[in-house]
């Protein structure tokens, strides 16, 4: 369903992604570990076009995108055909709930304005938010936000959803009502990319989790693998000092 | 003494802060300015003596910068003979002039000042006047039409605002059921008569010996025609009082001796070749039966409340400059900051350079370029490309329009720029990320964000604006300012008709800065805390 292959990226003389490749079938839910700087973001940002790659191959549904011969009508559709969740919401600040979700489908998706609305309640609902249609993102908390996030990717029926570190910028006590509907969106059979330190979600929900670093992935595997019996030192390491770090906090 | 109203007092207060404010900043006034004229130094008294400079040959600054011509010549020879007195000069424009002499900058103004009822009223005339002005047609010199005055019927005249001839037109207007489309200029003749030339107008009435002068210096294809319009004496004017009384009658007997000993015609043989100094009779009976006995207040308000509804006339002119400008301007630098953001090759320079260039003009310079400089380039394509545009038929309003549009634009240019850099990265990649377009998200996410960000600094570039548009005269397009101009120059109760158009420039900011602000409530619906 989705092939990434061979993916490079530099900023600089600083190469982030070192040939990056993976596959993964429909509804299933990669989870993405890795330290902070080690390319997850950027890999994401990658695979929609936000940063374009250097070098690399990407294929969702029948579309195949080689970096280097690309052109805007290519980069259009692959968008199209993903979703992404950003970790600071990015919902459009001078549109309300609602109206966040309508607009790609109305938009780019040249839906019936009425038919996108229907829609969208409906995905709004989904997330607990229908008791917010008509509010501005400044009225909002971050969870609530973040879920109309995860609704205006969801109501597009994209390929893939991907987030990237959705609960990293919410208040602990917020963190827990995203990840319900993350875990939602994973039963409802989406295909998901989880760029998270969520470590407990990943063992929940992934189907299959890689780790990265240095801009390489280094592990992967199913949780019960790469997280409960590592093989590399550098994931034990990591996975030591996240898991230490959550129960610090715990305490 | 008697009870001002409150009003007046205020009005008096609100003008004395404005002199001080003003008299900070004026710089051309040699000697110092307050009251130097009852000031006694050894005897000798001090007359500052207020002229244009600017109207050759009776007055102008020479290679040296110094003030010369006839005006000049013939005050200093009566300097000559009064020896406890002493003359300075000061050039200022035509409106200063009058409020100078008003508030005791200037003791007497030698600027070829015709008489008239409502001058007189106001100022103080002497017996003698010291120039016979010979008012004449002036066309251009293919034009074999336009002999006399009836010639003028149904065509365009343009004149210099609050001058004589404006008179003669406005007087010809009235008995005549307004045949004549008169067009006012703002002080110099040259710029009406190179817009004869460039066939904007058909005619002017100007003094013979000016004109001739000018056509000749300017180099331009026009010609006086006809018989002399009429002949007009020019005077020396002074304040009303008793202070301004010695010295008047002072200078009018100097002008006496030097009429009845042959100096003042020797003065205008050797300037025009000819003498202008004959007494006509009719002259003479005019200065007898004109005098009349008004006091002249600082401000009268009974006529500023009179003008103000024939100044508000104007104000839709000022507020479609205002409006065309500034819509056009904000296209314009949408496109010029779109340009700089995404550093598109080539146009990027372009768009530096047409910032630059205007931010680093006056706005007077632009204006006189578009007024100018477009249709000469326009007759150049026409005369080199067989263009068959009527360059002479674009109304003046039009160079306004383009002139402030695109000084406006540059302005904004930077404020949109700033704006739409302000508009967080996050929210174009998340339209990306919905499946939009640059252009869509651009259009749907980032202006409306911008615009917001903008409207506090959009409010103030068009108050900015809307004020900027009282130099829109400058190029003949009467607004509130011009017709104040127009009406003051009629009255020369330029007090009262610039505090008329202060108090409606403000009242439209005031009603602007409301809408602003209204609208700036609306457009931050999204930006404002928790809501209910």
């Amino acid at each position: 369903m989705i092939e990434i292959n061979n993916m490079h990226k530099s900023f600089y003389k600083n190469e982030v992604l070192k040939g990056i490749g993976f596959h993964i079938k429909k509804g299933e839910v990669y989870v993405i570990l890795g330290p902070s700087g080690s390319g997850k973001s950027t890999l994401l940002r990658c695979i929609n076009f936000l940063e374009k790659p250097d070098k690399g191959r990407i294929q969702i549904g029948g579309l195949t995108v080689e970096v280097g011969k690309t052109n805007r009508k290519q980069i259009t559709e692959l968008r199209k055909r993903t979703a992404m969740v950003f970790q600071h919401y990015n919902l459009f600040r001078n549109k309300t709930s609602v109206e966040n979700v309508m607009e790609g489908l109305v938009t780019a998706q040249k839906m019936d304005k009425k038919e996108a609305y229907e829609k969208s309640v409906s995905y709004l609902e989904k997330v607990g938010l229908e008791d917010r249609l008509n509010y501005y993102p400044c009225q909002l908390s971050g969870g609530q936000q973040q879920r109309v996030g995860i609704a205006r990717a969801m109501a597009l029926d994209p390929g893939v959803i991907m987030f990237d570190e959705p609960t990293s910028a919410l208040d602990p006590e917020l963190v827990g009502e995203v990840l319900d509907v993350m875990k939602s969106v994973a039963r409802d059979g989406r295909t998901m990319i989880v760029v998270t330190h969520e470590i407990e979600f990943a063992k929940e929900v992934a189907s299959h989790v890689l780790f990265m670093d240095g801009g390489v992935i280094v592990e992967e595997g199913r949780p019960s693998e790469v997280i409960d019996h590592p093989q590399e030192d550098r994931t034990k390491q990591f996975l030591s000092r996240v898991t230490h770090d959550k129960l610090r906090m715990v305490q | 003494m008697y009870k001002k109203s409150r009003l007046q007092k205020a009005v008096i207060l609100f003008l004395l802060l404005c002199t001080v404010l003003t008299g900070c900043t004026s710089q051309e006034n040699p000697s110092s300015s307050n009251g130097s004229s009852e000031k006694e130094n050894k005897g000798v008294r001090k007359v500052v003596v207020g002229t244009e400079g600017t109207y050759q040959p009776f007055n102008y600054k020479d290679e040296k910068n110094q003030l010369t011509g006839y005006d000049i010549d013939v005050v200093k020879e009566i300097d000559k003979r009064l020896d406890d007195m002493e003359f300075d000069y000061v050039a200022a424009q035509w409106d200063s002039l009058f409020l100078g002499l008003e508030s005791k900058k200037y003791d007497m103004i030698a600027d070829q000042i015709s008489k008239d009822e409502e001058r007189e009223g106001k100022y103080s005339f002497p017996d003698n006047s010291y120039f016979n002005s010979v008012a004449s047609l002036i066309v251009r010199d293919d034009n074999d039409i336009i002999k006399t005055m009836d010639d003028l019927k149904g065509r365009k005249v343009g004149v210099s605002v609050g001058t004589t001839f404006a008179q003669i037109l406005e007087k010809y207007n009235e008995e005549h059921d307004s045949p004549i489309s008169i067009e006012y200029y703002e002080g110099n003749i040259s710029s009406v008569l190179q817009d004869i030339e460039a066939g904007r107008l058909d005619a002017t009435i100007n003094d013979k010996v000016i004109a001739k002068e000018h056509i000749k210096e300017l180099g331009l294809k026009l010609k006086t025609t006809g018989e002399p319009v009429t002949t007009v004496p020019s005077y020396f004017v002074f304040r009303k009082g008793s202070d301004s009384e010695e010295l008047q009658s002072e200078v009018d007997e100097a002008l006496s001796e030097m009429r009845s000993d042959g100096t003042l015609s020797e003065i205008s043989v050797k300037w025009f070749g000819e003498d202008f100094t004959a007494v006509e009779e009719q002259d003479q009976q005019q200065a007898g039966e004109g005098k009349k006995e008004s006091v002249s207040e600082l401000l009268d308000i009974k006529y500023m409340v009179k003008s103000f509804p024939e100044i508000l006339r104007y104000a839709p002119v000022t507020l479609m400059i205002a409006l065309v400008s500034m819509l056009v301007g904000l296209i314009i630098g949408l496109i010029t900051a779109l340009v700089k953001i995404y550093r598109v090759p080539v146009l990027k320079w372009i768009a530096s350079f047409y910032v630059s260039f205007v931010r680093g003009t006056p706005l007077l310079v632009q204006m006189y370029l578009s007024y100018y400089g477009i249709p000469k380039i326009l007759g150049f394509m026409q005369s080199h490309y067989q263009w068959n545009a009527d360059v002479s038929n674009i109304p003046a309003i039009v160079f306004v329009y383009i002139s402030f549009s695109l000084n406006t634009g540059a302005y904004l240019s930077e404020t949109i720029r700033s704006a739409i850099q302000a508009v967080d990265k996050g929210q174009l990649e998340a339209a990306y990320s919905v499946g939009m377009s640059r252009f869509q998200g651009m259009v749907r996410i980032v202006f409306p964000q911008a615009l917001t960000i903008a409207l506090p600094n959009f409010g103030n570039s068009f108050i900015s604006l809307l004020k900027d548009t009282s130099l829109a005269f400058i190029i003949a397009v009467v607004d509130i300012m011009g017709q104040a101009k127009i009406v003051g120059a009629r009255s020369l109760r330029f007090f009262e008709v610039y505090i008329d158009s202060a108090i409606i420039y403000w009242l439209i900011c005031l009603v602007v800065g409301k809408g602003v602000s209204v609208m700036e409530k609306r457009a931050n619906k999204y930006e404002g805390g928790m809501a209910a």
